[in-house]
């Protein structure tokens, strides 16, 4: 797999980030090498084989519907953060 | 041409659970922002999601009552996006393997199939001030179910129908408050159109969040008539395209969100961070009880209480309607009479005022006791209006308004009697021409001993009385 | 360094000044750049917290820029059990970024040496936790897990780590990089230390929907390094190690068999499908579970000129290189179009990986194999990526499959030491503290 411009952009805008300019070229060759690697997996014949792997036969505790809440730790979290209101977090206007 | 409409729509019904889908935080709203939260809701590094079995439990419940699927394995997957609402930058939602498929419900006959039904957690509120914007976490992880229908749908008419149903039933099993202004019921609607008769599905158009069956109907109809429009001007394929639309109420059209890049990609794959959900044949069972449904109901007030259809139907069409009606009859209101005074006069009067049944200022009680003044002729039906005129604007008994008023029938035979002569000493002329043919006259008698007695005389006495000193 | 075992032992009186040796010693030897920062939090036998396990009150970074500015608010569930057992966190251990490495040199705080020959890596990504432990300075660590990064760093610096079955240890609290495979686990000066610290931290919890509800005994006082194994060795991993690890291994081998362990001769897939099948299902889950980290609730943020832009900038700003290529191949796999062929494809490989592990375990209790390919190496020595993935070799596919294994030193050369890992059954962790304490003893 070949890793070219318009697919290191898209990359980047699922992943919310940005290669620097200058280590463009390094980062679709590295990425490149390890995609090509990791197409070994062609090799092996998975047919028919399950597709989730578990540890053990077992499901999903469910846990009962009963409230526990330290309301601390929203504050905490809050007062803490990079930029907040009252108590609310603050971000650019959402368009 | 003839163009058929095609519409699918997806609600969002907010569960009224306890606590949130993956953790305990309280659902509870209208408290200060971000103080129902977690380190799971907040998303905070190490966080970790549990599954809240009563949110599996209503949405079994749902599936239930609506003839679908209920499946015994079912997981969660990972909808990967970013955006301010979703602090783990991703929604845990099901998408491969649903709890609740392939159900229906009827509409008008018709059965519009619900393909499935899943859980997945709400995203917070953003609120927007001038140039910023505030993230309350409150509402993160609140349960959802997501219904999706079948687009069996072919008309803006019966698409509202079919929210009404769905709205009701899920009222009546009381999986949610479904309150449609306060958002624990959304609804979008998937629309196209084609011409009539072919079996193609062409290109829909998806119209998100409005908040009332009426806009919805409009936001449908106009975009209906868009669409038509541009395929008869032979501009189809670049006006009408897949997208997200939003509704304008106040223009009363749809308009394409700006600024949209090409659809996400949302890389679904399976939450590494929970198992798969598994419902054993005991859970199934208590589950799945549910309480008497909207068809239900509405058929055996036909069958037992001899209701019209019509009758039937209105009554059922909301649970607190249905709860009212009945809590009437089982306090010994007649049910011909609770029919009426509750479906026409209450009914009437709380549509002029825009309240719902559950503001009403007169409890079924008090109607009850009304209506049982009315079957045991304490008072006449036309007193009836009037104290309940008088009932909406103060909070007093019937018997307190009936004293209040004066409104008390008078059914005893003679004073009526006594009215009677009265009336007919005084018009003995009019005796006298009514003797000699003049029937028509027998009206105006009765009118004047009404008058006389102020109208708390028991009519059909009156007639009967009158009858007999006549003839 | 007195051993966790001997800590326990001492009267509570006698911590204080415990700990007042034990910082005399770390501030000597500050260089190794194994602690980022010596908090505090409890009075119990201190214990060196790796810098990606939630400690309430501390500043948890994950060794990160984006994570500066973020104090936890909350106890991991392994930390509540430490404290409940006469332990105390003391101290947060350097690490790759994010876990995200072999070697501990993407951290934002800088490299951690290897205790031996300060010009080599200590491993990763627990290489703070490893390193202070070989260097005698922390009697004991916690570290985590997710591709050897236990392992691989205790057996560079000559100590003694251990990952649990996956499900045996609660996540909640560790900072997640691969879900499916991360586990927190002991970095110890001893065996029987690290079954101590393995006892403390394990068990069931309703936190974590992926913990194992089953009973749980305490491995520590059924200890038996008399129980005789049947230990299979890898013939077709061995042959592409090292000289040194070869002749280690074969010493090793000796020293089994002279115990009284049966030796038995099994193959392995080739490691290489390991490596993919880790690679993509790491870098996937990883890519997810970052996606949290964007400077709106804690951490740094650097503002931009929108909300996108924000987004953007403080995620560009605050990942390092190596976080960066794993977030982008990460999406790369579960992207349309490509997700069946590498995300799924390379679960359905792990499956046979696990069948494999299966097979080998009905003739085996246990199998000994090596942890890193060459002796600890040089600073900067791997510079491609791919370089550095594939020295995870032995590692990954314990991993891969949730098995149990724990790392030991065997040998020397010079001044490096050499360890390599018994692997165990699933949840059958007695067994191998069995078969690891025989080993020890073998070859003291």
């Amino acid at each position: 797999m070949v890793i070219d411009d318009k697919l290191l952009s898209k990359l980047e805008e699922l992943s919310h980030l940005k290669v620097a300019p200058e280590k463009r070229e390094e980062i679709k060759e590295e990425l490149s090498n390890i995609l090509n690697f990791v197409e070994n997996l062609n090799q092996l014949d998975t047919d028919g084989l399950p597709d989730k792997f578990s540890m053990r036969d077992t499901y999903s505790h469910l846990r009962d519907d009963n409230i526990e809440v330290d309301k601390n730790i929203g504050k905490s979290v809050v007062e803490n953060s990079p930029k907040y209101q009252d108590s609310s977090f603050v971000v650019p206007r959402i368009v | 041409m003839e163009f058929e409409v095609v519409i699918g729509l997806e609600v969002h019904v907010q569960l009224n659970t306890k606590t949130k889908l993956f953790c305990s935080c309280p659902t509870s709203f209208n408290e200060k922002e971000n103080s129902n939260t977690c380190p799971t809701c907040l998303a905070l590094p190490g966080a970790l999601p549990v599954i809240n079995r009563e949110a599996i439990h209503k949405a079994i419940q749902f599936g239930t009552a609506v003839n679908a699927s209920i499946n015994r394995y079912s997981k969660f997957d990972r909808k990967n996006y970013f955006y301010p609402d979703l602090p783990s930058g991703y929604q845990i939602s099901q998408f491969y393997k649903p709890i609740v498929e392939n159900g229906y419900i009827e509409v008008n006959g018709r059965k519009i199939g619900i393909v499935r039904a899943h859980l997945e957690a709400d995203a917070g509120k953003n609120i927007h001030e001038s140039n910023y914007s505030k993230v309350d976490l409150n509402r993160a992880g609140t349960p959802l179910l997501e219904i999706v229908s079948a687009p069996d749908l072919r008309s803006s008419d019966e698409a509202i129908e079919y929210l009404k149903k769905l709205h009701s039933i899920v009222r009546y099993i009381d999986i949610s408050d479904a309150n449609m202004q306060e958002g624990s019921f959304r609804c979008d609607a998937n629309v196209s159109i084609r011409p009539k008769g072919d079996t193609k599905l062409y290109t829909r158009v998806e119209i998100k969040n409005i908040n009332s069956f009426r806009f919805i109907q409009r936001a449908i109809d106009y975009e209906v008539e868009r669409q038509i429009e541009a395929w008869e001007d032979g501009v189809y394929e670049d006006e009408v395209i897949q997208e997200t639309r939003l509704y304008d109420s106040v223009k009363n059209e749809t308009r394409s969100m700006r600024g949209k890049e090409e659809s996400a990609d949302y890389r679904y794959f399976p939450e590494p961070d929970l198992l798969e959900v598994y419902i054993d044949d005991e859970t199934l069972e208590t589950y799945s009880k549910i309480p008497e449904l909207p068809d239900e109901k509405a058929e055996r007030f036909q069958t037992e209480l001899g209701l019209s259809e019509y009758d039937a139907k209105v009554i059922s069409s909301s649970i607190e309607l249905a709860n009212f009606f009945e809590e009437m009859i089982n306090s010994g209101a007649s049910v011909k009479n609770s029919v009426t005074w509750l479906t026409v006069e209450l009914l009437g009067r709380l549509n002029k005022n825009n309240l719902p049944i559950t503001s009403s200022p007169i409890s079924s009680s008090k109607l009850s006791d009304l209506v049982k003044a009315i079957d045991n002729k304490t008072i006449s039906g036309k007193a009836g209006k009037d104290i309940l005129d008088y009932l909406m604007e103060h909070d007093i008994s019937v018997d307190e308004a009936i004293e209040k008023l004066g409104l008390k029938q008078v059914n005893d035979d003679s004073a009526i009697l006594k009215l009677i002569d009265e009336v007919l000493s005084k018009n003995s002329d009019k005796v006298e021409e009514y003797k000699q043919g003049k029937t028509k006259l027998f009206g105006f008698f009765v009118g004047q001993v009404m008058k006389a007695s102020r109208g708390s005389a028991n009519p059909q006495k009156v007639n009967e009385l009158l009858r007999s000193k006549l003839s | 360094m007195i051993t966790l075992k001997e800590a326990l032992k001492l009267p509570k009186e006698e911590l204080p000044h415990l700990k007042q040796d034990l910082k005399k010693r770390i501030e000597e030897k500050k260089e190794l750049n194994a602690y980022i920062s010596l908090d505090e939090s409890g009075d119990g036998v201190p214990i060196l917290i790796k810098d990606n396990i939630q400690v309430k009150n501390w500043s948890v970074t994950s060794a990160s820029k984006i994570l500066q500015g973020y104090i936890s608010p909350y106890d991991a569930t392994v930390i509540t059990k430490l404290r409940e057992n006469g332990l105390a966190p003391f101290g947060r251990a350097n690490m790759d970024e994010f876990a995200m490495g072999s070697s501990t040199e993407t951290s934002y705080y800088g490299k951690t040496l290897n205790p031996h020959d300060y010009e080599r890596v200590p491993g990763g990504s627990s290489g703070g936790s490893a390193s202070a432990v070989g260097g005698g300075v922390a009697i004991a660590s916690l570290g985590s897990d997710t591709g050897g990064s236990i392992r691989q760093p205790a057996s560079f610096c000559g100590v003694v780590g251990m990952k649990p079955t996956y499900g045996r240890v609660s996540r909640y609290g560790l900072s997640a990089y691969g879900s499916s495979l991360d586990q927190i686990g002991p970095i110890t000066q001893n065996v029987e230390d690290s079954a101590i610290l393995y006892d403390i931290i394990s068990g069931y919890d309703p936190k974590d929907s992926t913990s194992a509800d089953i009973e749980y005994s305490p491995i520590t006082p059924n200890l038996n390094p008399n129980q005789k194994y049947r230990i299979a060795v890898i013939d077709n991993y061995v042959k592409d190690a090292s000289t040194e690890i070869q002749q280690a291994y074969e010493k090793t081998i000796r020293t089994l068999e002279k115990l009284g362990h049966t030796i038995i001769h099994k193959e392995m897939t080739d490691a290489k499908y390991d490596i993919s099948a880790y690679y993509i299902t790491a870098m996937a889950e990883a890519s997810s579970n970052l996606a949290r980290y964007d400077g709106i609730r804690y951490g740094s943020r650097v503002e931009g000129e929108n909300l996108k832009d924000t987004y953007f900038r403080t995620r560009s700003e605050g990942f390092g290189d190596e976080v960066k290529r794993r977030i982008l191949v990460g999406n790369f796999v579960l992207s349309s179009g490509y997700y069946d062929a590498y995300y799924v494809k390379a679960q359905k490989v792990r499956y046979l990986i696990q069948q494999k592990y299966s097979e080998i375990f009905q003739d085996a209790d246990l199998i000994l194999s090596p942890v890193s390919p060459t002796l600890p190496f040089k600073f900067g020595e791997k510079k491609e990526p791919l370089d550095m993935y594939l020295s995870d070799i032995y590692t990954i596919s314990v991993n891969l499959a949730g098995l149990p294994a724990i790392s030991l030193p065997v040998d020397w050369v010079g001044n490096l030491p050499v360890g390599l890992q018994l692997i165990g059954k699933p949840f059958d962790e007695l067994n191998l503290f069995n078969g690891a304490l025989s080993l020890e003893q073998g070859l003291k």
